[in-house]
C-alpha cells in the first residue's frame, strides 16, 4: 500500500480543502508547534480507524463554523488515494449544518471506498477497503505519535500478534496445545489398559501414584516459578527504574541547582537595566537638555542682550521723567506775580517757618506785624494752606505717577535673565558634558542588556537540558526524581533472594520433569500382555513424539523469526548511525513469553542507559525490520506514518538521520518541527541536502492569539 | 521440500523436519514431498502429522481430529 494523496477538508485547523501528494519514498511535513502536525496525524486517524463512525463537532475546522451562515451547511471530510493492487480511495466525511447563533449540527456521516478494476471505478464500503488493505494489524505497526510509542514491544501480545502475522509458519500455538492434549488423552487410555492388564496391573499403578506426585509438583514448581519470577522482575524492573532514575536525579539535581543560579542571574541583570531610570534622569538630570547646549548658549545670549536693552531704555525712561519733572517745577517756580516779579517758590518759607510767623503775628521775612484779622496775617494762613495743598497734590501726584508711567510692567526680562544666570557657569558646563554621560550610560545598559542575553541563553541551555533529561526517563516526573533512592538497596537484596530462588526452583522443576519422563519411559517400556494395551501404547508413544515435534518446531519458528527481525534491525541501526555508536540491538524472550529490545555493546554488555535518540533509532530500525519481513511474508508494503520521532535528538543527529532515511526505499510521512530554527524559519541549506518530497505548514498570519477561529493551517510545497 | 508455500506446507516440514522423529517414525525426506503425498503416506507418522494439520486447518474440533488418527494408529500400528 502506498498512500499517493491525503485530502483534509474543513477539519479543525484545516480550513477549506488542503491536500498533500505522497511519493513511494519519505515525505516530510515540517511545522511549529501549533501549526497542524498533529492534526494532520490525526485526521489520518480518523480516516483509517473503521471504528470511528461518527461525526465529531470538535473536528469542524472553527474558523469554517464561524462563518456560516444560520442555516448554511459545510462538509467536513478527510480522504486518501492509494494504490494496493490498484488505485483504490477512501473518504470520511459528515455535513455541519448551522442552526442559531450558538449551534451547530453534524448528520449524513458517511464512510466510502472507491477501487479501479481496469477502467472502472466501483464503490465499496470504506470499512471493508480498509480492513482488507490496511488493517488494524498492520496500522499498530505503521503509525506512531511522538517517540514513546516507537517501542511496539511495550505490547505484551506482540510477539504473538506478529510471530502469527508475519512468521514463516502460523498458528503454531494451536497445534502445540492440541497435540499436547492428545499425547494426554492417548496417555491416560494406554495407562488405563495397563491398569486393566494382570501383567502390568501392579506396576501400573506405582507409575500412576508417582506420575500423579510429579505432576503435581511439577505444577507447583511452575506455578513458584511464575511467582518468583515476577517478583524478580518487578524488583529487577524497579532497580532499572530507579538506577536509571538515580542518575537522571543526580542529574537532575544538579540542573536545578544550575537553573536557579542561572535564574538569579537573569533577575539580576534585570534588575540593573530597570534601574537604568531614563525618565527620571529626563528631567531631574536635564538629560532632556543634552542636545539644546547650543540653543542655551543662544537663550543666554538673548536674555542678555534683552536685559542690556531692558536697563538702557529704563535709564533713558527715568532720566527723561526726570527731565520733564524737573522742568515742571521750574516752570511753576518762574510763574511771575501780579506786579510782575517772581514769585516765591511755594515751598517757601517752609512750613515751620510759616507756622510760627502765624503764632508769633509778625512776618518775619519782612519783619512788619501781622496781627490776627490783619490781611497780612490772611495772606500767612492762605501761603501756609497753599503748602499743605501742594504737598498733598505732590503726594497723591507722586503715588499716581508710577502706575502710569512704569515702562515695563512685568519681570519677564529679570526672570529670563535669573534663568540665564541660573544655567550659566557650572550647569552650562554640566549640561555640555550630558552627551558623554548618557552615551556611557546608554553603553553601559547595552552592556547589561548582552549580559542579560547571555544569561538567558545560558537558563535555557539548562532549561533543554532539564527537557531533554525528562524525554530520555520517559514519564517519569519532576516530582519522582526528587524522591530518595534509599529502598535501592532493599530492592537489590530483594531481587538476589528471588533469583537464588528461581535457581532452585529451575533445578526443582528440571528434576521433576526429568523424572516424569523417566516414569513416561518407564510407562512406555511396560510390556503389556493384551494386544490392546500393546496398540495404545504405541499410539500414545506416536502422539508423544509428536507433540514434542510440534513443541521443538514452534520453539525453532520463533527463534528464527526473533533472529531475522533482529538480523534486518541491526542492519537499519547501523545505516541510521553511520557515523555515531549504535550497539547491537538485541530481542529476548522474557519468561512470559513477551519480547524486549535491548541494546547491547559488542562486548555484550547491556547498555544501561541509552539516549533519547539511540532509543528512538533503536526502535525504528525494528520497525523498519518489521515492514522489511511484512513486505517479503505477506508481499505487501505499507507506509511508515511518524508524528514528532525525533524529538530528543539533536540538530547533527536529525540531520543525518533524515538523510538516511531519504535513501530508504520505503514510504515513510513524517511530520516534524525538524528544520525550523527558533524564529521558526525552515534550514533551507538542510533541506537541499534530501531529495524527497518537503511540505511547510503553518498558521495563517494575523491570527488572533484568542481566538480559535482565527486559526488556519496553511500548507506550501517546499520541494 | 521444494513447492512447500502454504502455511500447512510449512508446518508439516517443519514437525517432520524434527531429527528425533524421523529416527523413532523411520521416514525420510521422500516421505512428504507434497502434502498431499504425506496425507496418504504409508509411515504413520508422517500420515498422522498430516491428517493433524489438514483437520485443523479445515476447522475440524480436537476431538473429531483425535478420533480420526488414533482410530487410523490403532489400525496401523
Amino acid at each position: 500500500m502506498i498512500i499517493k494523496n491525503l485530502t483534509i477538508k474543513n477539519y479543525r485547523s484545516y480550513y477549506g480543502e488542503c491536500s498533500f501528494d505522497f511519493t513511494s519514498g519519505l515525505t516530510l511535513i515540517i511545522g511549529d508547534n501549533g501549526d497542524g502536525k498533529t492534526t494532520f496525524f490525526d485526521a489520518l486517524k480518523w480516516l483509517l480507524d473503521p471504528a470511528l463512525e461518527k461525526a465529531d463537532i470538535n473536528n469542524i475546522s472553527e474558523m469554517r463554523k464561524s462563518e456560516l451562515e444560520i442555516g448554511e451547511v459545510e462538509t467536513v471530510s478527510v480522504s486518501m488515494t492509494f494504490d494496493h493492487d490498484g488505485e483504490k480511495m477512501i473518504e470520511k466525511s459528515f455535513i455541519v449544518e448551522r442552526v442559531n447563533e450558538d449551534k451547530y449540527i453534524t448528520r449524513s456521516f458517511s464512510f466510502k471506498g472507491y477501487e479501479t478494476q481496469g477502467a472502472e471505478r466501483f464503490p465499496v464500503t470504506g470499512k471493508s477497503l480498509i480492513v482488507r488493505c490496511f488493517d488494524s494489524f498492520i496500522q499498530r505497526y505503521s503509525m506512531f505519535k511522538g517517540e514513546s510509542t516507537l517501542n511496539v514491544f511495550d505490547d505484551p501480545d506482540a510477539l504473538k500478534m506478529l510471530v502469527d502475522k508475519l512468521s514463516d509458519i502460523r498458528e503454531f500455538d494451536e497445534y502445540v496445545e492440541m497435540t499436547d492434549e492428545f499425547e494426554a488423552k492417548s496417555g491416560t487410555a494406554y495407562e488405563k489398559e495397563c491398569k486393566n492388564d494382570k501383567k502390568t496391573e501392579r506396576e501400573a499403578h506405582i507409575l500412576e501414584g508417582q506420575k500423579t506426585e510429579v505432576n503435581a509438583r511439577i505444577n507447583n514448581t511452575r506455578r513458584d516459578i511464575r511467582d518468583t519470577e515476577k517478583s524478580a522482575d518487578l524488583f529487577a524492573s524497579r532497580i532499572e527504574v530507579l538506577e536509571k532514575n538515580q542518575e537522571a536525579s543526580e542529574r537532575y539535581q544538579e540542573l536545578k541547582k544550575l537553573i536557579k543560579a542561572r535564574e538569579e542571574d537573569v533577575l539580576q541583570w534585570k534588575s540593573r537595566i530597570s534601574a537604568q531610570n531614563f525618565n527620571v534622569n529626563l528631567l531631574d538630570k536635564l538629560w532632556i537638555l543634552a542636545s539644546f547646549s547650543p540653543i542655551l548658549k543662544e537663550f543666554r545670549e538673548k536674555a542678555s542682550a534683552f536685559s542690556k536693552e531692558k536697563r538702557r531704555l529704563h535709564d533713558l525712561f527715568v532720566a527723561q521723567r526726570a527731565k520733564e519733572e524737573g522742568r515742571q517745577e521750574v516752570l511753576d517756580e518762574i510763574s511771575s506775580l501780579a506786579n510782575g516779579t517772581s514769585r516765591l517758590p511755594w515751598y517757601l518759607p517752609d512750613q515751620e517757618t510759616m507756622q510760627e510767623m502765624i503764632d508769633d503775628e509778625i512776618c518775619k521775612v519782612c519783619g512788619r506785624p501781622a496781627a490776627k484779622g490783619t490781611d497780612a496775617y490772611e495772606f500767612m494762613v492762605a501761603k501756609l494752606n497753599e503748602f499743605k495743598k501742594h504737598l498733598e497734590e505732590k503726594k497723591k501726584a507722586q503715588e499716581e505717577k508710577p502706575k502710569e508711567e512704569e515702562l515695563f510692567v512685568n519681570r519677564y526680562i529679570e526672570q529670563m535673565h535669573n534663568l540665564s544666570i541660573s544655567l550659566g557657569g557650572s550647569k552650562a558646563q554640566d549640561i555640555s558634558e550630558l552627551s558623554g554621560t548618557i552615551y556611557d550610560r546608554l553603553e553601559l545598559l547595552e552592556t547589561f542588556k548582552r549580559e542579560l542575553a547571555k544569561a538567558e541563553e545560558k537558563l535555557q541551555d539548562a532549561l533543554d537540558d532539564k527537557a531533554r533529561l525528562l524525554i530520555q526517563v520517559e514519564g517519569v516526573t519532576e516530582e519522582q526524581l526528587d524522591l530518595d533512592f534509599q529502598n535501592l538497596k532493599g530492592f537489590f537484596e530483594q531481587k538476589g533472594k528471588a533469583e537464588k530462588r528461581l535457581v532452585e526452583l529451575r533445578e526443582e522443576l528440571r528434576k521433576a520433569e526429568a523424572l516424569k519422563k523417566e516414569i513416561e519411559d518407564r510407562y512406555d517400556s511396560l510390556n503389556p500382555g493384551s494386544s490392546m494395551a500393546k496398540v495404545y501404547q504405541k499410539v500414545h508413544i506416536i502422539l508423544r513424539n509428536i507433540s514434542e515435534a510440534f513443541k521443538e518446531a514452534k520453539e525453532f519458528n520463533l527463534t528464527r523469526f526473533l533472529f531475522e527481525i533482529q538480523t534486518l534491525a541491526n542492519e537499519y541501526l547501523e545505516r541510521l548511525n553511520t557515523q555515531d555508536f549504535h550497539g547491537i540491538i538485541k530481542l529476548v524472550r522474557t519468561s512470559q513469553d513477551t519480547t524486549e529490545i535491548r541494546l547491547l555493546s559488542t562486548n555484550g554488555r547491556a547498555i544501561t542507559d541509552p539516549s533519547g535518540s539511540q532509543l528512538t533509532t533503536m526502535y525504528m530500525s525494528v520497525l523498519f525490520a518489521i515492514s522489511d519481513l511484512t513486505s517479503s511474508k505477506r508481499d505487501e508494503n505499507y507506509p511508515l506514518i511518524f508524528d514528532a520521532p525525533t524529538s530528543s535528538f539533536g540538530g547533527m543527529k536529525e540531520s543525518g538521520f533524515y538523510n538516511i532515511i531519504d535513501s530508504i526505499e520505503k514510504q515513510c510521512i513524517i511530520v516534524t518541527k525538524d528544520f525550523l530554527d527558533d524564529r521558526g524559519n525552515i534550514d533551507e541549506a538542510k533541506i537541499d541536502q534530501l531529495t524527497c518530497t518537503v511540505y511547510r505548514i503553518q498558521k495563517e498570519a494575523g491570527f488572533n492569539q484568542d481566538d480559535l477561529s482565527t486559526i488556519r493551517t496553511i500548507i506550501t510545497p517546499i520541494k | 521440500m521444494i513447492g512447500y508455500k502454504t502455511n500447512n506446507d510449512k508446518m508439516l516440514t517443519a514437525v517432520l523436519l524434527n531429527q528425533h522423529l524421523m529416527e523413532v517414525g523411520g521416514y525420510s525426506e521422500k516421505d512428504f514431498t507434497t502434502f498431499d503425498q504425506a496425507l496418504v503416506s504409508l509411515n504413520p507418522i508422517v500420515r498422522t502429522v498430516a491428517r493433524i494439520i489438514q483437520g485443523h486447518s479445515e476447522g475440524n474440533t480436537s476431538k473429531n481430529i483425535y478420533n480420526e488418527i488414533t482410530d487410523y494408529l490403532k489400525k496401523t500400528v
